[in-house]
């Protein structure tokens, strides 16, 4: 009960505290008839629906943030990275301890991956802040249709066929037993293509240091498929490897100036609050429709984003 | 196996961010209500958004990287303390964990570890990059 009122007073207080010191609305604090804290709790909100939608439809909200944001905000894209770097690792920090302890994150099949995506995330997250805004926006864009992609052609594989590993999985010892609650029974895994999986998750680490986004929509398909890691060692996984590859990014973006307070922490307090009301919800909602409406929201975000790159827009 | 460092890693990830959240959204509300002048007036903020990150330091004559840590006193710097406690609590997490895993004989564990804090503290120094 009093953790449900905290959440409220947080939410309304975030809402409402720029209101006691706004400023009379002078014409250079306006923009398009709104004053600055106008965007900040407008991107309060957003980022609270974001959360939400994020959870029920299974995709991250980093994924979701910087295509919308930069097509419904007036801010320059460095900023909406940098702030959607962060929420992807605040939402990430928040949900790996629990999943390291319920033994689905595995530490032993993370720690190479971290490594190697961290190095390419920061190259990433360099490469993007030196390319000029229009250059950002038409790889966003394709970048965006390529995630729509993977969405509408992967199929999961809960439970892979246990493979005898390679080399290096069994140097590092990456396998481990996750109990199955349908079949009420233990599920063995061993990973197997590491090196392939070392080399996707470098070029994930690239996207995601780019373009800031979490880059669960592809860790998972790399753990699942190439790695034949069960799912739910998949994703509790893949949060891990963000929360390390979006850390060594989040660390270009705030040393280079891209932070700006308020649009980044508006963003995190919204996506949190909303990916807890979202987890609520989950259960009684349809995450297909949700999931399909997300894609079709993805598509147009893509879009617009690709086109206003190419100038048509 | 890993029992201990898996422990010790979760405990500290869930404080660094108790701590890191707490301090984000008491140094916003700090921010928001007025209460201490920003670096960027809010007059200006419409403008600076729509500036990229290197054209607005060179606008306010900010220095990137650590150069912050001496203008603390506005607060939009003061709310960079919270994003930065949450880029710090996987080094925070990995460095504590090391001790654990050397006392459990973990050696190659220790070492992709230490190879990982090196490029998370390269990122952290400010100094990659710099002259783009």
């Amino acid at each position: 009960m009093m953790k449900k009122h905290l959440f409220w007073m947080i939410f309304l207080s975030a809402c409402i505290a720029p209101l006691f010191g706004a400023e009379p609305l002078s014409a250079p604090s306006v923009h398009m008839g709104f004053p600055w804290w106008g965007y900040s709790a407008l991107l309060l909100v957003f980022s609270f629906i974001l959360g939400i939608v994020a959870v029920m439809s299974g995709v991250g909200g980093a994924v979701l943030f910087v295509p919308l944001v930069t097509t419904f905000f007036p801010f320059h894209v460095d900023y909406v990275r940098g702030a959607s770097l962060l929420v992807a690792l605040a939402a990430a920090l928040s949900s790996s301890p629990r999943f390291i302890r319920q033994g689905f994150a595995s530490l032993p099949l993370v720690l190479p991956m971290a490594c190697l995506s961290s190095v390419f995330a920061v190259i990433g997250a360099m490469t993007g802040l030196m390319l000029p805004q229009d250059a950002v926006r038409i790889a966003l864009g394709i970048a965006i249709l390529f995630i729509c992609a993977v969405m509408i052609l992967f199929s999961k594989n809960e439970a892979p066929a246990m493979s005898d590993g390679d080399g290096l999985s069994q140097y590092l010892r990456m396998n481990g037993v996750i109990h199955d609650e349908k079949q009420d029974q233990p599920i063995n895994w061993r990973a197997r293509n590491t090196l392939l999986g070392l080399l996707l998750f470098a070029c994930v680490g690239f996207m995601a240091g780019m373009f800031g986004m979490g880059a669960g929509w592809a860790n998972v398909p790399v753990f699942n498929l190439v790695l034949g890691i069960p799912l739910k060692v998949a994703v509790a996984c893949s949060m891990l490897l963000i929360a390390v590859s979006d850390t060594a990014a989040a660390w270009v973006y705030l040393n280079k100036g891209a932070v700006l307070a308020p649009i980044a922490i508006p963003s995190i307090i919204g996506v949190m609050l909303g990916s807890k009301v979202g987890v609520r919800l989950f259960a009684k909602a349809a995450p297909r429709t949700i999931r399909l409406f997300v894609i079709f929201l993805l598509i147009l975000a893509g879009l617009s984003s690709l086109l206003k790159g190419l100038k048509i827009l | 196996m890993m029992k201990k460092a898996d422990e010790r890693f979760s405990w500290l990830i869930e404080n660094c961010v108790r701590i890191g959240l707490f301090v984000l959204f008491g140094t916003f509300i700090v921010y928001s209500s007025h209460l201490v002048a920003p670096i960027i007036p809010f007059s200006d903020l419409p403008l600076a958004w729509k500036l990229s990150a290197k054209d607005l330091l060179i606008r306010e004559g900010l220095q990137p990287g650590w150069g912050f840590l001496h203008e603390l006193g506005y607060s939009d710097v003061l709310c960079l303390l919270g994003p930065i406690i949450l880029a710090l609590t996987i080094i925070v997490a990995y460095a504590g964990m090391i001790p654990v895993l050397f006392e459990k004989g973990k050696r190659r564990y220790v070492f992709i570890i230490i190879i990982q804090l090196m490029i998370l503290l390269a990122a952290l120094s400010g100094r990659i990059g710099m002259a783009g």
